[in-house]
């Protein structure tokens, strides 16, 4: 399979800055998005959605996004702009796992769409050691972040 | 009395299966039936299957489970009787208890077929789950 490699613009893959409420059923958190860019958009919306996928389980399981359903967007990028980003749990299986998820700015950009996932318990490629430890930490700091002023 | 009320539940468990099936392998509902196999007939997915799995679960407020739901262990609990000496039948209804007897004879004389996974053996799922 050939690599495809994304300049983001940003030194960093994570793309969520906090996460500011979680229970079983949402989630939600915030990005600054520096680039107008939709995909970056996409991206964060993502990765909301798989943290909560993670935190569900214990971060016990591994996330894969399988699908974006109705994906749609309105208004412009106007720059750089601070998104508020939402995942509703809609339905979930052992394995599956269905988020509305919507990012919304100050400035009237909307973008919702349907967010399917697989969380799937770690293996010899996706290795427990290093993963679970590794999203607790990251879930942590994102959310002492959204503690602070 | 209570035979006609499972049938017309059955039916009516068929017909929503049927309408996300179609949605979600982008098909005709009539090509959709109780004995269309979903992965033989319908070409279905891990990923078709695992949208169905969370569908399945909006639909119908029950749990379910992938691993149960999709008979995705059904030859490791072959193998896992033949290894323990024990009865293949009688270790699949354990296992399968949604599944009738008639149709447990049936997988076990279709297992050469392929994937043996039939549209009916959801609408058992959730009739079970939902009892």
């Amino acid at each position: 399979m050939e690599r495809l490699n994304i300049n983001t613009g940003l030194d960093r893959f994570l793309l969520i800055d906090r996460i500011t409420e979680v229970d079983e059923a949402m989630i939600q958190g915030a990005c600054i998005l520096p680039a107008q860019e939709a995909h970056l958009l996409m991206e964060s919306m993502a990765q909301l959605g798989a943290m909560h996928v993670r935190w569900c389980s214990g971060f016990n399981r591994h996330a894969f996004l399988s699908g974006i359903r109705n994906f749609h967007t309105a208004g412009a990028f106007i720059g750089t702009e601070k998104f508020q980003l939402t995942g509703v749990l809609n339905s979930r299986s052992s394995t599956g796992f269905s988020y509305a998820v919507t990012a919304d700015s100050k400035s009237g950009r909307f973008v919702s769409g349907d967010f399917l996932y697989a969380g799937i318990p770690y293996d010899d490629r996706f290795r427990r050691s290093f993963l679970k430890s590794h999203y607790e930490k990251v879930f942590s700091c994102l959310r002492i972040v959204s503690k602070q002023p | 009395m209570e035979e006609v009320g499972m049938m017309q539940n059955n039916m009516e468990i068929l017909e929503k299966i049927k309408q996300i099936v179609a949605d979600i392998l982008d098909l005709e509902e009539e090509k959709i039936g109780m004995d269309t196999y979903l992965i033989r007939d319908l070409g279905a997915e891990s990923i078709d299957l695992l949208e169905l799995a969370v569908s399945l679960n909006a639909a119908f407020q029950t749990e379910i489970r992938d691993d149960d739901i999709f008979l995705r262990k059904l030859r490791f609990y072959l193998e896992e009787a033949k290894t323990t000496g024990r009865d293949h039948h009688a270790f699949l209804a354990k296992q399968y208890p949604f599944l009738e007897d008639s149709r447990i004879r049936e997988i076990l004389n279709d297992l050469n077929g392929g994937a043996v996974l039939r549209i009916s053996d959801l609408v058992c799922y959730i009739a079970h789950h939902q009892q």
